[in-house]
């Protein structure tokens, strides 16, 4: 048997507290919601390891004295 | 005892018998509780406000939330009156012990709003860890603005995947706001709360 998504709603005007079954629009729109965010954190988190190899690229690179890109400049100026 | 008369001389200058009255500092009724979401065991996919009244200037939310299902954290969204279409646009910065990163909904307006990016840890985080955030949702009942919201979020998990979390959202909605609707990617775990305020005055 699936399980039965429920949402906790409070009446604000009476107190009244309910626990009840998600629509198949509102399951829709979660499962969207999910996917979207899957999607934006894999995107940040290749972000982050991008801009910090091109900080370590751009370190060496100064120590040794050789060229930057203008990539490796960027990622350590604000 | 009833209070049958108060005056102005009485708060200013109390005698003993009403000098409990007033504190001569507090404001009682400028920050109220409205109501607040507790989750319950068996968990909830969304935690909602309803029937929100209009008798406040602003709004706050407070939240502590954890997650079920993998992945570590989750997003924290909000919506307005039911309002899944695309209406919404946010940013975030996100801390994370070096570099800061920022980041937006640059494909445009999209079906939902953020309090911060993976402020709920999930069930494979740090065991009881919560994440928290406090939101502030300006001028709620002018029909003439969109509404704007801002939010301090965060979660700390004793290891690097903590973040804290400065966010805004932008509602391209006219309308009073009268219901809200807090979730994430997966359901919400017992001991998610969310308390709803009302601030009055300007």
């Amino acid at each position: 048997m699936s399980e039965v998504l429920m949402k906790t709603v409070v009446d604000c005007a009476t107190g009244e507290v309910k626990s009840i079954p998600l629509t198949a629009a509102e399951i829709a729109q979660r499962d969207q919601d999910a996917a979207a965010y899957a999607e934006q954190k894999a995107a940040e988190e290749a972000a982050a390891a991008a801009k910090a190899a091109l900080k370590e690229s751009a370190k060496a690179k100064l120590v040794s004295g050789t060229p930057l890109t203008e990539e490796e400049a960027a990622a350590l100026v604000l | 005892m009833s209070v049958r008369k108060l005056s102005t001389a009485s708060i200013l200058t109390p005698s003993y018998k009403n000098s409990k009255i007033w504190d001569g500092e507090t404001f009682p009724g400028y920050f109220e509780s409205i109501a607040t979401v507790s989750v319950g065991s068996a968990g909830a996919a969304t935690a909602d406000f309803t029937n929100i009244p209009s008798t406040y200037t602003h709004l706050q939310i407070r939240g502590i939330a954890r997650a079920s299902t993998t992945g570590n954290r989750d997003n924290l969204y909000i919506r307005f009156n039911g309002d899944d279409g695309s209406n919404y646009f946010w940013h975030n910065i996100a801390g994370t012990g070096s570099d800061p990163l920022g980041s937006e909904n640059s494909g445009g307006l999209v079906s939902y709003g953020r309090l911060g990016n993976s402020v709920v840890p999930q069930d494979d985080a740090g065991a009881n860890i919560y994440g928290v955030t406090v939101t502030d949702i300006l001028d709620y009942g002018n029909t003439n603005k969109y509404k704007t919201v801002r939010a301090l979020s965060g979660q700390d998990q004793n290891t690097t995947t903590g973040r804290l979390f400065f966010a805004s959202t932008l509602w391209q909605e006219y309308e009073a706001i009268t219901s809200i609707s807090l979730s994430s990617g997966s359901n919400f775990k017992q001991y998610t709360t969310f308390a709803l305020y009302g601030i009055r005055g300007a």
